[in-house]
């Protein structure tokens, strides 16, 4: 019996932890993963930011537009890659001018969309009231209701949208009014001033 | 002849015939087609990668195949031979049966032709099971890189540091000696012309390194932080490794026990910070890390190019304007039906920055980066396929047509 109990916990043992050896067969050349190795490290250092951080947002560039007129009560705010002027207003009113790519129709849609409005087609487009940002031509968008959220804000109840979005020899050049739907409306001809008064960066 | 030999002829004859026969062929491809149906099936419970691994690896030499019972949640286990040594037995029997036991000449050219077309491809799959190499390089615009890193594999990388930089060449332990480890091993990874080894205990397939409770019970704390095991993720790639390791000396003596891991998916600088060693006056940073892929030439994101169809999140292109950097900047455009080959790399569209709400994010761009030596054999091989069977209908039809077929009986 007692060898069959020895045998067993030998086997047990053996199952259980392995012990072994191996030689590492890889080698290869420096690569850029080897730059800048932070050595010495504590392993507070090592492993105290194990939290994945979002990608640092990219430096606002210089805007290719200035903003001739700067409606009365909006405040400056900082710009980043995709508000090249950026502004608030009231208790949480934004307007900013975008530059990007695309084309209008998509872009009219994508704004619609946030606030639940059917898209519209080529010929709902040309119906649209015309906008002119420099020699940039495109529509004025509007929306009310319920915002859906996007671009990293939170969904709404009772906003609204206004805004033009344009294309020319810049790009897609858009201008958009976000916020409460009184403050929207307070601030639509305020808008319609600041679109006039935008000019082209000498 | 004896009867000793004729026995041996018997059995030779017998193998022979077994192993280039229809029989053998027809029970491969239907066992190939069952076992890619169950795979199918579990892979929606047990995810892609170890479902792959399970039934197709070529480590895998029998698989315990589950198959749902339909109308209840119990599952017949059927034990079956690994699907990679089916593919080899098929390929097997399909050189005896379908080039040297086949009939040949000018008649049957198509056919064995064809013939040896899908045996190139079925080597062209084992090929690439053991020799591809697979990963991702994420680049920001502006932004160079000369590495992928694979989604899966984890490698021990050990370099010598000389005045703050790595200098000489990076040992690797990668998946052979890491293959099968389990949490109660203890795993001695003996590195050749470095002055020290490595000893790994306590490995977790899937980890997060945590600042230490205290409580009983748990993994080794050290210096204040210690490895929790997480639940497997059914997607490979979520998994992240770790492990507790000591350098070993050459005189026996053992260093002190240090934190090894890989960290969670989306960890912006892709790897821990390593640990330093010192060893026989010199320095050394170990780390645990997923795969690094060397690619021959340093490649430059310049714009990432992403359109979405209207009001949805749904890919419309992706485009990378890169340049390859060799002895001059070469502009590559790569699209995601367009790869770029080059130096026995391929390069394809794989991710962009988070869809069309992020556009307030720097923009990046991930490429699917595929080393694989039989990478345009299956090409191949189907137009060597495509022209055979050409070949051979032709040739039937050709027969046909000048009545030199089999004369139809006389009633």
């Amino acid at each position: 019996m007692k060898p069959l109990i020895a045998i067993l916990g030998m086997v047990a043992a053996l199952t259980s932890c392995k012990r072994e050896e191996v030689t590492a067969s890889g080698k290869r050349e420096l690569t850029m993963r080897e730059e800048n190795l932070v050595l010495d490290a504590d392993n507070d250092t090592r492993f105290g930011h194990t939290a994945p951080k979002p990608p640092v947002p990219t430096e606002a560039p210089e805007s290719p537009f200035v903003a001739g007129v700067v409606p009365e009560g909006w405040q400056e705010a900082p710009g980043s890659a995709f508000r090249l002027l950026n502004y608030k207003f009231g208790t949480a009113g934004e307007a900013y001018l975008s530059v990007s790519r695309g084309g209008v129709l998509e872009n009219v849609n994508r704004w619609l969309a946030q606030f639940g409005v059917d898209p519209v087609d080529a010929e709902g487009l040309a119906a649209m009231e015309k906008a002119v940002i420099q020699d940039h031509l495109g529509v004025w968008v509007k929306a009310e209701g319920r915002f859906g959220g996007a671009m990293g804000k939170q969904a709404e109840d009772a906003w609204a949208l206004r805004g033009v979005v344009t294309s020319g020899p810049k790009g897609l050049v858009t201008v958009k009014m976000l916020g409460p739907i009184d403050e929207v409306k307070a601030e639509e001809e305020r808008l319609r001033a600041f679109v006039a008064g935008l000019a082209v960066q000498e | 002849m004896g009867k000793a030999a004729a026995s041996k002829f018997l059995i030779m004859h017998a193998l022979w015939k077994f192993f280039s026969g229809f029989g053998l062929a027809t029970v491969l491809l239907v066992l190939l087609g069952i076992q890619t149906w169950l795979a199918t099936l579990e892979m929606v419970d047990a995810g892609l990668l170890a479902t792959l691994h399970k039934y197709f690896h070529w480590t895998s030499w029998y698989v315990l195949a589950k198959m749902p019972l339909f109308g209840t949640d119990l599952k017949l286990v059927i034990p079956m031979p690994g699907g990679y040594w089916v593919c080899a037995l098929l390929m097997v029997n399909m050189i005896l049966g379908g080039l040297i036991r086949a009939r040949k000449g000018w008649k049957t050219v198509g056919v064995l032709m064809s013939h040896f077309a899908i045996i190139f491809m079925i080597a062209a799959g084992g090929v690439a099971q053991v020799f591809e190499k697979r990963g991702v390089m994420i680049l920001f615009e502006g932004e160079q890189s000369d590495f992928a890193v694979s989604l899966t594999d984890p490698t021990i990388e050990v370099v010598e540091v000389k005045d703050g930089a790595a200098t000489g060449q990076v040992t690797v332990a990668g998946e052979p000696e890491l293959r099968g480890l389990k949490t109660k091993d203890v795993r001695r990874i003996i590195l050749p012309d470095q002055p020290f080894d490595l000893e790994i205990t306590g490995w977790l397939r899937n980890m997060a390194v945590r600042p230490a409770t205290g409580k009983e019970g748990g993994n080794p704390e050290v210096d204040g932080w210690q490895l929790l095991e997480l639940p497997l993720e059914k997607e490979g790639e979520l998994n992240s490794p770790g492990c507790y390791a000591r350098a070993v000396f050459p005189d026996g003596t053992k260093g002190e026990v240090f934190l090894l891991a890989v960290p969670p998916p989306g960890y912006v600088q892709g790897v821990y910070a390593p640990q330093v060693i010192e060893a026989d006056g010199r320095r050394f940073a170990v780390r645990l890390a997923k795969e690094t892929i060397p690619v021959p030439f340093p490649i430059q994101l310049d714009d990432a190019i992403a359109e979405y169809f209207p009001n949805s999140s749904k890919p419309k292109a992706f485009m990378s304007k890169i340049q390859r950097i060799e002895d001059e900047a070469i502009p590559v455009e790569i699209s995601m039906n367009e790869p770029m080959r080059e130096g026995g790399f391929t390069f394809f569209q794989r991710t962009m920055s988070g869809g069309p709400q992020s556009q307030a994010m720097a923009e990046y761009s991930g490429l699917e980066v595929v080393s694989n030596p039989a990478d345009k054999w299956p090409e191949y091989s189907l137009y060597v396929v495509t022209l055979g069977l050409f070949i051979h209908f032709v040739m039937k039809l050709w027969i046909f047509l000048n009545g030199s077929g089999r004369k139809p009986s006389k009633a």
